[in-house]
């Protein structure tokens, strides 16, 4: 088992968070792991990439080499554009299909990002998470749980989801867990 | 964060910063003191968490100096102790750090390089020249996994020779998590006994003298290098060889197992002092030495002059500039090897270069206090030169603000726009943090009472130190780990003497706007106290307490919406002239109500 991901967003959508749920969830399932994020500047809304890396077998590297993810999770299009410098051909990339509209970023619409994103790769899942985060319990901070639970669903994401459920409950706080398993089931339906 | 750090399991899963804090805690530290300062920042807060449980001592201290003389005066005192800061903050310790090895004092330092600077705005600096320059023992690890094993040995070192060591950490290191075996934590022993240094007197022959054997002592800790498991070699196969430092090795041996090669490497974990005579043995049987070290050719250059009729390359192939990955060090192995870089690798590259992808920069917070303070500086005085200094608020040297010119280092703001004044005669404007200002700000403010300056100091009073992560501040009302006093500013402002100062609410425009006015038509020195506390901090606070607050929305599109493009609040859209606010992302400052109040009310729900 080998599994390179790099997570992306921009700083304030829960990067680092996702990252660490996942990372936790493979420490419980005895794999090796590294991880790797920024913190300071990049965290007051710039544009954000975590490298974890898998493995039953050592890690060297913590960073991933261009070109050789196996799994991007974009939380917003323009960043899983970015994150194609980590993208080949055969590189899945999950992408949260956001529209609205972002700071200081000229308008530049999801459909003719991921036009371009499929240069990198066909093999791309779309989700838009905060629009069906929105409708099940009204707080898109959810919308993470949700592509959590796509992404598992989707076997693209292979690690197991009880692990997955019990590394997210360890991380929020215990009024959100309720909101978070209806939409985590709700992604895994 | 805690948690992991306190784990009682055999291993767990630790960033590089939360594994200095587990070895001091495995290595019975009493003491701890820092100043936050981004990558290193993480050290100091997991420090103040686990610091009652443990026992273990640590306060954020104002500074950098203060927080290593206070970790010196515990050395001094007996108890095991150690200070970690970025690498700016080197800088300003070094007046003290630099004696300190003069002094014997056992000190463990650690200091956090950012190479590519994704969180430093100054310099991309290279710590290691300091260990020359100061005789100051230096190891590098290279990992998590290492941090822990080097920050143990720092404590052997500094205690057996008596003597400070620099752990020299950098992003990568810093910001890695990976699985990270523990041992058991010792009682904790923060009480010890003050003893003089043998022999001390401050004169100037004593000084001389402590010199020399200072260079005595690095002859002995270079015989330990020569010895030390930190330093090792690989074996590997043909005449080219590779000398590393850092997180490269990791890269090293990334490009090894990538390309199935391996050539003959030297890791160097203690870089200074340097262990000549075990580089010179593994440089003897090879024709070709490529050292790959991040920033400056500080071991290149080392070996260049210990060996001779050896083709030693380094930054003629890898650059000095920015932060090393695996395809950077793959280039320089292919280079050295003769090899072509890898083409579907290329390619991949080629193809992401040609790819327009726009910038996504980041910006104060919307119902950032700093962006209502910039807005009414601006709009009372639009032509002053304005020098800024560090903080959440160096985003007002970026786009959209643009209103800082130039930011130096912490402090700098006060007294560049003071000689600029001077120079100009015009009455200039300088901008500073609270926790700046109680860093580096005060002496710059009594200077220009002292001195007759034409200013106005706007002191940006958020009550907390923000940009590297919410640390408390003097204004917070506690410190590290418990309630404090609330250091008040305008008192201090007050007793600086200076003649014309005032407080406003940031969030209360028109009183913001008359106080700068008001205190920017009087000659001479004049401090404006913004005060508003952080926004992202307020908000924490309000949903642990499970609080709501107040969201607004334009509901009407009147004339005096247009100020709203000169308030630039990230949560404000315009769109084919239509003016709305994202409900999602408004954090309920007031302040677009107040410049639009026909247009702008409470959101109801
Ligand atoms: C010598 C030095 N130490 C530490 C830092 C890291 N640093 C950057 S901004 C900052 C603190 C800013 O706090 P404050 O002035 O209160 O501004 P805020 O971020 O709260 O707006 C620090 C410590 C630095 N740049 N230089
Ligand atoms: S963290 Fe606080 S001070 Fe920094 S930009 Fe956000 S609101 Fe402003
Ligand atoms: S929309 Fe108005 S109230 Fe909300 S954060 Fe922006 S300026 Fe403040």
């Amino acid at each position: 088992m080998k599994s390179d991901i790099i997570i992306t967003g921009y700083g304030g959508q829960g990067v680092l968070t996702i990252a660490e749920v996942i990372a936790k969830a493979a420490l419980s399932q005895g794999y090796n792991i590294s991880q790797t994020e920024l913190h300071g500047l990049a965290q007051r809304g710039g544009s954000l990439q975590c490298h974890i890396r898998i493995s039953d077998k050592k890690i060297n590297s913590e960073l991933i080499l261009v070109g050789s993810a196996d799994l991007i999770i974009a939380l917003d299009p323009l960043e899983a554009l970015r994150a194609c410098y980590w993208a080949n051909p055969n590189t899945t990339i999950l992408i949260n299909y956001k529209t609205s509209k972002p700071y200081l970023v000229e308008e530049l619409s999801p459909e003719s990002l991921i036009t371009k994103i499929k240069k990198f790769s066909k093999k791309i899942e779309i989700v838009k998470a905060d629009d069906i985060v929105e409708k099940l319990t009204g707080n898109i901070m959810d919308a993470n749980t949700y592509i959590l639970g796509y992404a598992l669903k989707k076997n693209i994401l292979i690690l197991n989801k009880d692990k997955i459920w019990k590394s997210i409950t360890d991380k929020i706080r215990p009024e959100f867990i309720e909101s978070n398993k209806k939409v985590f089931n709700e992604a895994l339906k | 964060m805690s948690k992991e750090v306190l784990s009682k399991e055999k291993r767990t899963l630790l960033f590089g910063n939360e594994a200095v804090v587990r070895a001091c805690l495995e290595s019975g530290v009493g003491f701890s003191a820092s100043y936050p300062g981004t990558p290193a920042s993480e050290i100091g807060t997991v420090l103040a968490e686990i610091s009652k449980e443990t026992g273990l001592y640590f306060e954020w201290s104002t500074n950098e100096k203060v927080a290593l003389e206070a970790a010196a005066g515990a050395a001094f005192s007996g108890v095991k102790s150690i200070t970690a800061m970025k690498h700016y903050g080197l800088n300003v310790v070094s007046d003290s750090l630099l004696p300190l090895t003069y002094l014997e004092c056992p000190l463990v330092v650690v200091v956090a390089d950012d190479p590519g600077c994704f969180s430093s705005i100054e310099t991309e600096q290279d710590t290691r020249w300091y260990s020359k320059m100061g005789y100051i023992p230096m190891l590098e690890p290279s990992s998590p996994e290492e941090t822990m094993d080097v920050t143990k040995k720092a404590f052997e070192i500094a205690w057996k020779y008596k003597i400070p060591v620099i752990i020299r950490l950098t992003t990568r290191v810093c910001y890695t998590r990976s699985i990270i075996n523990l041992s058991k934590i010792p009682k904790i022993n923060s009480i010890g006994r003050f003893e003089k240094p043998i022999n001390y007197e401050g004169s100037c022959s004593h000084t001389v003298l402590g010199h020399e054997k200072l260079l005595n002592k690095i002859e002995l800790l270079k015989k330990l290098s020569e010895k030390s498991e930190l330093n090792f070699t690989e074996s590997g196969t043909g005449n080219i060889g590779i000398i590393t430092s850092g997180v490269s090795y990791r890269y090293v041996k990334e490009v090894f197992d990538d390309l199935k090669i391996k050539l003959p490497l030297l890791k160097i974990g203690m870089s200074y002092p340097l262990p000549d005579e075990k580089i010179k043995n593994f440089c003897k049987k090879l024709k070709k030495v490529l050292v790959i070290e991040e920033v400056d050719p500080i071991i290149e250059n080392e070996v260049k002059c210990l060996t001779n009729n050896l083709e030693v390359h380094g930054k003629d192939f890898l650059s000095s500039v920015g932060e090393y990955n695996t395809e950077i060090v793959l280039h320089g192995i292919s280079k050295i090897l003769n090899k072509k870089f890898p083409k579907d690798i290329e390619n991949i590259g080629k193809q992401y270069n040609n790819t327009e992808i726009e910038p996504r920069i980041p910006f104060l917070c919307a119902g950032c206090p700093h962006r209502a303070t910039f807005y009414a500086i601006r709009k009372i005085i639009p032509d002053a030169p304005k020098l800024g200094d560090i903080g959440c608020y160096l985003l007002g040297s970026w786009k959209p603000e643009k209103i800082e010119d130039i930011i130096v280092s912490m402090g700098a703001g006060i007294s560049l726009a003071h000689g600029v004044s001077k120079s100009t005669n015009k009455k200039t404007v300088a901008f500073i943090g609270d926790s700046t200002f109680f860093h580096a700000g005060v002496p710059a403010l009594l200077n220009l009472v002292y001195n007759k300056s034409d200013i106005l100091l706007v002191i940006l009073d958020n009550r907390w130190t923000a940009m590297t992560g919410h640390q408390p501040t003097l204004t917070t009302g506690r410190n590290a780990t418990e309630e404090a006093k609330i250091i008040d500013i305008a008192e201090i402002v007050k007793a600086c003497q200076v003649d014309n100062y005032a407080s406003a609410n940031v969030y209360n425009m028109n009183e913001l706007l008359e106080t700068v006015k008001d205190l920017y038509s009087k000659k001479g020195v004049s401090v404006l106290i913004a005060k508003g506390e952080c926004k992202l901090a307020y908000l924490r606070r309000l949903a642990k307490e499970k609080k709501n607050y107040f969201r607004f929305e334009v509901y009407q599109q009147n004339p005096d919406l247009k100020e709203l493009d000169n308030f630039k609040c990230p949560a404000i859209f315009k769109e084919n002239g239509k003016y709305s606010i994202d409900a999602n992302l408004c954090w309920g400052c007031t302040v677009c109500k107040q410049l639009a109040p026909s247009s702008i009310k409470i959101k109801t729900q």
